[in-house]
């Protein structure tokens, strides 16, 4: 078992020893890996112990290194160590060698370790180490790894290149957090009920509340914010099967993806998240009441979506800057709604999808008197669905709001009855 | 002799008293002391804490009830932010304290970290998080914080979330354990900014000057870097500056990319250490993906970096713009140590194995800076490349005798 220590040798080779040393003096094992592309001027003395000529002929490239291909193939270069390095650190993991990853880089280090760091399982301690973390340039491209996965970012604010009293303290603090996690990891109690996943955001915060009160005896809730970002948390999490249900209550980043709102980071898949597993899944309407179409300098500045779905004539709510949120009209409503039946008629188990339709209200806005009232095109959902759904799918409608008790009970008691019918199969 | 470490955690309990438990309840199996600050505003009286909510609004001038009576969460967030870092520093200088480890959401992060950002570098900071995504920019500053991120809502306890919490709670004792205070090296301090395409430069005077016993640190400019130089160079010790990367001045001016403060460069002609500049980068600005750049900066030289950035040409007109915002600060703070112009090229863009090579620059720059800047401004202009050995002998040399006297 051991801690890989990730970097380039070449541009990083003090502060890569100083990590390993602190980790063998720790008592545990350094597995030095250099994935160095030959940028770097350093003829190191520290010697890997994975080479970047493996990782390169792993990752497709030549076995002397990637190093020939930087002046002009440079993307290539760093996906090939990119993809090696990733095939590596899972071989690793696979085997059971491995208890934890460091990387230590620039830019171009982050951009190839993440990939490997994104695929190593939940819970394992991984540690990022870069001055580069914090470029906003990069915020998009790095949420896509980061978003998904537990990585720690330790933002280096200074270039771990050479040595001094900085890279030194980072250095040792990078080194004694991976092992610290080791070390605590062992004790991290695992939950003995089974798992359950919800999806939630501040406008159904009390539903969420009342359903995870009702059900907290037999299971424990785990809790995605349905903000777009931690929707593709849930797509990438989900799936790999280690929850008994799924309660979508708030699928509203779907919505926001197919009318261009604000929270649309997960994209065109996002209710297709239990469509091949076998757990039950209930689907409510949580977030299809609204468009988030902040903040409000936007209304009279040309843009696309105010323009075109003509937010200012409706009614809007208006957080604090930079929150604002226009209500969903009857015919984006309709749209939305046949798009959804769509998907979720080609899920695998049909008969474990469920639709729980709370008829007075999508979220704590359009309820009666609150500012995105609107009952007429809240109908619509029910009677899109009502002609779009495959009759295995069951459509339950609850004449009360999504934060009411009643709202609540009901969806516990449709999750509890299919958890019994699964167990008794 | 060893004593446990101390390790304050900052957590609102009237929302997350049980995460906050489990977080002491791991500290404690691995034998770490704890300080508790509990900014809640909804409820206070959660459990026995060091600092209370109350005492926290107090420090900010106020009380709990008034703070209540905004209605406005923002409001409240940043009076019990100001009211936290007050109780915290004081905490700090009272006992010690060997590490910060917060948790939060959205409103929990901005306070936990704004508390981080006022301690020192190298004290161990972890903030467990829903907010760790990509953008971490406004979290961390320019500080060394750890955002792990939690995946889920840190919202009740379960396998997930009790992960999370363990692994940042071991990660903070792995670090406090190790941490003590004060732990400056005695070697005199160099600073120096940046970018791979002026690393040869860089390196020789690092070289150079390690081995007549400076530390030298580098910061990388790409719009963070220069600004946590120019804010380290105020706060520590340092003997000289070597600013071998301005394009965080051109950026700025020009809204580029790598854009970091007003007053990047400033810092070392303030503190009246030596300071040396050289234009590296000052042949390029950052502008986004290709069509992007374009359209922000029409009718350049663009060189493709990768699919998110792209290098766009300067001409004489930027140039100038910066040759004024450094005379400007010459002759309004200080004139610098000395200012070297590599006649050949300011960065491996602008050589010849490079993509946007115009050696008509460099001259055209020199005669702007000799304008724009006050007559006895210590200017050298020499006949080689950012990235030749001579250059960066020439600085080193010039470092040397500034810092022999």
């Amino acid at each position: 078992m051991a801690i890989a220590v990730v970097g380039m040798i070449d541009e990083r080779e003090e502060a890569l020893g100083l990590i390993k040393e602190r980790i063998e003096q720790r008592g545990h094992k350094a597995l030095l890996v250099d994935i160095s592309i030959g940028t770097g001027a350093i003829v190191p003395s520290l010697k890997a112990d994975i080479e970047y000529s493996e990782l390169s002929e792993l990752g497709g490239g030549p076995s002397a290194g990637v190093a020939d291909y930087l002046p002009d193939r440079r993307e290539e270069a760093i996906s090939i160590m990119a993809g090696g390095l990733r095939e590596k650190i899972m071989a690793l993991c696979k085997s059971g060698d491995l208890q934890g990853m460091i990387a230590v880089s620039g830019l171009t280090g982050a951009i190839i370790s993440l990939p490997a760091l994104k695929e190593l399982p939940f819970g394992l301690p991984k540690i990022i180490l870069s001055s580069a973390m914090a470029l906003p340039v990069h915020a998009d491209k790095y949420a896509e790894f980061v978003c998904v996965k537990d990585i720690t970012v330790m933002h280096a604010v200074v270039d771990t290149v050479g040595m001094n009293s900085l890279v030194r303290k980072l250095s040792l603090n990078g080194a004694d957090a991976i092992s610290g996690m080791v070390e605590g990891g062992v004790n991290a109690p695992l939950g003995e009920k089974p798992s359950i996943a919800i999806t939630e955001f501040g406008f159904t915060d009390k539903g969420a509340h009342y359903i995870r009160e009702f059900l907290e005896k037999e299971c424990e809730i785990v809790s995605f914010h349905a903000n777009g970002v931690g929707d593709m948390a849930a797509m990438e999490i989900i799936p790999q099967g280690s929850f008994r249900a799924f309660v979508d209550l708030v699928p509203g980043a779907f919505s926001e993806y197919l009318l261009g709102g604000n929270r649309n980071n997960s994209g065109p898949n996002r209710l297709d998240i239990a469509s091949e597993l076998s757990i039950p899944y209930i689907l409510c309407p949580g977030g299809f009441d609204i468009i988030s179409c902040g903040p409000m300098e936007r209304k009279d500045s040309g843009d696309t979506l105010w323009e075109s779905r003509k937010l200012a004539e409706r009614k809007l709510y208006i957080q604090e800057h930079p929150r604002a949120h226009a209500r969903m009209n009857a015919e984006e409503l309709e749209y939305i709604t046949s798009v959804a039946a769509e998907r979720l008629n080609r899920y695998q188990h049909k008969e474990r999808v469920k639709i729980i339709v709370p008829l007075r209200g999508f979220s704590s806005l359009s309820v009666e008197g609150g500012p995105l009232y609107d009952p007429a095109a809240d109908k619509m959902f029910a009677n899109t669905l009502k002609k779009c759904i495959d009759p295995e799918i069951e459509i339950i409608e609850i004449d009360s709001d999504i934060n009411s008790k009643e709202f609540a009970a009901a969806v516990a008691k449709t999750l509890m009855q299919a958890l019994r019918r699964k167990s008794l199969e | 002799m060893s004593r446990n470490p101390t390790v304050l955690l900052i957590a609102t309990l009237d929302t997350k008293i049980d995460e906050a438990e489990y977080i002491l309840k791991c500290l404690e199996e691995m034998e770490v002391n704890t300080l508790i600050l509990d900014p809640s505003v909804r409820k206070s009286g959660n459990r026995e804490v060091t600092i209370t909510p109350e005492e926290v609004a107090k420090a900010a001038g106020t009380t709990l009830e008034a703070v209540r009576a905004f209605g406005h969460e923002g409001k409240a967030l940043d009076t019990m932010t100001e009211g936290s870092i007050v109780c915290a520093k004081s905490l700090y200088e009272q006992t010690e304290i060997n590490g910060i480890i917060s948790l939060g959401g959205s409103m929990g992060t901005g306070l936990g970290t704004a508390v981080m950002r006022e301690f020192p570098f190298g004290l161990p900071k972890v903030m467990i998080s829903t907010m760790a995504s990509g953008m971490v920019k406004p979290y961390v500053g320019t500080k060394d914080i750890m955002m792990l991120h939690s995946v889920a809502d840190i919202s009740g306890l379960n396998s997930i979330t009790r992960s999370v919490l363990s692994n940042g709670a071991s990660a903070m004792a792995g670090m406090a354990k190790s941490y003590q205070k004060s732990t400056e090296d005695n070697k005199p301090i160099i600073m120096m900014s940046m970018l791979a395409t002026v690393e040869s430069c860089s390196k020789m005077i690092r070289a150079e000057m390690e081995k007549i016993g400076y530390e030298v640190i580098i910061f990388h400019t790409s719009g963070t870097g220069g600004a946590a130089m120019d804010e380290l160079i105020l706060e520590k010790n340092v003997a000289a500056v070597v600013d071998l990367s301005i394009i965080e001045v051109t950026d700025y001016i020009y809204q580029g990319l790598f854009a970091a403060t007003p007053d990047r460069c400033q810092s070392a002609l303030r503190k009246e250490i030596p300071v040396f500049f050289a234009p590296g980068n000052l042949d390029f600005m950052v502008g986004g993906p290709l069509e992007a750049a374009k359209q922000q900066f029409p009718g350049k030289r663009y060189h493709v970096h990768n699919a998110q950035l792209t290098a766009v040409r300067t001409g004489p007109e930027e140039m100038e713009e910066v040759a004024k915002y450094f005379g400007s600060a010459f002759s309004s703070i200080r004139r610098p140590t000395e200012f070297f112009i590599p006649l050949k090229g300011f960065s491996n863009h602008d050589s010849e194995q490079g993509h946007l090579h115009d050696l008509s620059m460099p001259p055209i720059f020199e005669e702007l800076l000799r304008k724009h800047c006050p007559a006895d401004t210590p200017i050298t202009a020499l006949p080689y490349h950012i990235n030749d050995p001579e250059f960066a002998a020439a600085i080193t040399a010039s470092l040397k005798k500034a810092l022999s006297r």
